[in-house]
């Protein structure tokens, strides 16, 4: 008999339920202790997948700052060209002054 | 309306094939959220995973033409994340490791904010916390496998390891868990 009214038996299905949540055998059937056991794999397995539907959302300069990486290397072959690069290289200034204002604001 | 959805992501996608960065980046505005969520659920740092999730998106970029179109395009980019983030994660470690003595002199980034404490009373915030605070490899079986639904073996290839080490590890990461979460409820 081991702490907490642990049995050898409560640990072998202890070590089952962990992978299988609804493990059931004779001893669980009739033991609170695997039982409540049970309850814990099964509500954590289901607060795990909840954390699956989540989503947080992403910092505003993500795609800003993605956008502005693009022209730096690509096996694509690239569209931007001329006034477009202009237009990009202004558009990189814009994305460091937010990147730093963003950075600033994470670290506040 | 779906179809239409469909439809639009399908021409973005062929048109970013081509070389088109404004639809790239409308891909990226697309799926910029689940993917900085994956990544965040990877690292447990909302730094490091807004690092991550840009990396991921160049990556994709620059891998665009390779992609056929076997998987959905949502499918292929959390892989790109997963690896993204394992590289980030890691260099992050080696850079932590580096600057232990500098760290010990400065706020510890690790202990619980006032918001994550405040989250931390309801057991889904626990829950978060808990997960951010497993070790790397635990933590991202156990994101892969349990939160975001993978199998064993998807799992296994995305962290380049055997099978039976993604179960232990999960066998692991899920008994903390419960150990940590029953625990501090007792
Ligand atoms: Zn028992």
């Amino acid at each position: 008999m081991a702490r907490n009214g642990m049995t050898l038996a409560c640990s072998v299905r202890s070590h089952r339920l962990v992978g299988n949540a609804d493990f059931q055998d004779a001893h669980v059937a009739s033991c609170l202790r695997c039982q409540a056991e049970a309850v814990r794999y099964r509500t954590l397995l289901r607060h795990l997948a909840e954390l699956g539907a989540e989503t947080v959302e992403a910092p505003p300069a993500i795609v800003a700052l993605v956008t502005a990486g693009l022209s730096e290397g690509s096996d694509v072959p690239k569209k931007a060209a001329g006034r477009e690069a202009a237009v990009a290289a202004a558009g990189l200034a814009a994305v460091a002054g937010a990147v730093a204002l963003w950075r600033r604001s994470l670290s506040a | 309306m779906a179809d239409r959805n469909v439809e639009e992501s399908a021409e973005l996608l062929d048109r970013a094939r081509q070389g088109d960065e404004g639809a790239f980046s409308e891909l990226v505005r697309h799926h910029q959220h689940e993917v900085f969520t994956l990544a965040l659920r990877l690292l447990g740092n909302y730094e490091l995973a807004a690092d991550a999730a840009q990396e991921t998106f160049i990556r994709a970029w620059r891998a665009l033409p390779r992609f056929r179109g076997d998987s959905a395009l949502s499918t292929w980019l959390h892989r790109i994340t997963v690896n993204t983030s394992w590289t980030l994660g890691r260099r992050a470690q080696r850079h932590r490791a580096s600057t232990l003595d500098e760290a010990l002199f400065m706020d510890d980034s690790s202990a619980p904010s006032p918001e994550s404490s405040a989250e931390a009373a309801d057991l889904g915030g626990r829950l978060r916390t808990a997960v951010s605070e497993l070790p790397d490899p635990q933590r991202a079986v156990v994101v892969l496998k349990d939160i975001y639904g993978w199998s064993h073996a998807e799992v296994a290839k995305a962290l380049d390891i055997s099978v039976t080490a993604a179960k232990v590890r999960l066998h692991r990461a899920r008994q903390k868990l419960k150990e940590k979460l029953w625990r501090e409820m007792e």
